[in-house]
């Protein structure tokens, strides 16, 4: 099986780009698609912004020049696009209002998990409280098991900062799990 | 060594989590989210593959479209080229009149109307033309008379 660097080079070397790009894609795609999942608590969105993730990847290989990682690089890309999406969709919360997208956001959670305690509710909800780069951190370091230099390049900051993201990240539940 | 180093730090992350958000806690919730088919894996490559073929062809026919525009200004620039430079000059037409067929009241009034020839003088003129007729006629009778006293 080829590793990652030799498919990005057959895929820059080659007229024929989709075999090798095929094959990065079922490689990385279930990581990529349960990234964004976590971040945005929902399925439709997540298989959306996992394959807007995808098509990035299709027209800037090219010009990847391999400074670092294959995957660190799509999983930046990831990253980027699941920050963009929340943030256009905080925007558009704040255009609609309130009172008729909360019972929309409620309605969404409910048919998307099936909840099976109190304890899950509120660790759910102490997740999504967190700042993204909280919870991008936590996520990538708990779930995906990740080291702190990958996570640095993924989030944009240094491996001192994702460190004291993670703890924060976990500071942060632990208080709002006390209150709720 | 390294790895090892890894291992244990992550190890300790992972545990200060599950000591505060609770093991189970965080496993029930990983399942949750991780509770997709193959199926659906399937289908999500599928569209991709599709969304990215769309653009291929979209690319495609741009580029297409793009050397056809190219194609068509350039024949657009060398056609006009060609008539601004090949324009006929415009024929006038012109119609040879005899001087017997004009009227002397025309001629006058063609002479009047222009300044130069209506400023000439036409007494001078005539003088000047007189003096060098009369000057080449005196040349011819002297010329005529020497040869009769040879």
């Amino acid at each position: 099986m080829q590793d990652d660097q030799t498919l990005v080079i057959a895929f820059q070397a080659s007229s024929d780009k989709e075999g090798p790009f095929t094959q990065l894609l079922q490689r990385h795609q279930q990581q990529v698609y349960y990234q964004v999942k976590r971040m945005l608590n929902n399925h439709m969105d997540a298989d959306d912004v996992a394959q807007q993730v995808w098509i990035k990847v299709w027209n800037k290989l090219d010009g990847f020049k391999m400074e670092s990682e294959f995957s660190t690089w799509l999983y930046r890309i990831a990253y980027n696009e699941t920050l963009n999406f929340i943030q256009k969709q905080e925007k558009q919360k704040n255009i609609n209002q309130s009172e008729t997208d909360f019972d929309f956001e409620d309605k969404r959670i409910g048919s998307d998990q099936l909840k099976s305690s109190q304890i899950q509710i509120a660790l759910e909800q102490a997740v999504k409280q967190l700042p993204e780069k909280q919870r991008f951190v936590f996520m990538l370091r708990y779930f995906d098991a990740l080291n702190y230099e990958k996570i640095a390049a993924i989030t944009g900051t240094t491996v001192g900062g994702a460190k004291a993201n993670y703890h924060q990240a976990i500071k942060k539940m632990e208080e709002f799990l006390k209150q709720h | 060594m390294e790895n090892k180093e890894f291992d244990t730090s992550l190890l300790k992350d992972k545990a200060l989590a599950e000591a505060i958000l609770g093991k189970e806690n965080l496993v029930q919730w990983e399942t949750q989210q991780v509770s997709e088919t193959d199926s659906f894996f399937l289908a999500q490559q599928a569209n991709i593959l599709k969304r990215i073929q769309k653009k291929k062809a979209h690319i495609i026919s741009l580029r297409n479209l793009g050397k056809i525009a190219i194609a068509a200004s350039l024949l657009t620039i060398i056609a006009t080229t060609y008539i601004l430079v090949n324009k006929p000059t415009p024929v006038v037409a012109t119609e040879l009149v005899k001087i017997e067929e004009i009227s002397s009241d025309e001629i006058e009034n063609y002479v009047n109307a222009n300044e130069l020839i209506a400023a000439t003088d036409w007494s001078s003129e005539l003088n000047e033309e007189a003096a060098i007729y009369e000057a080449s006629t005196m040349s011819s009778n002297t010329k005529n008379d020497s040869n009769t006293t040879d």
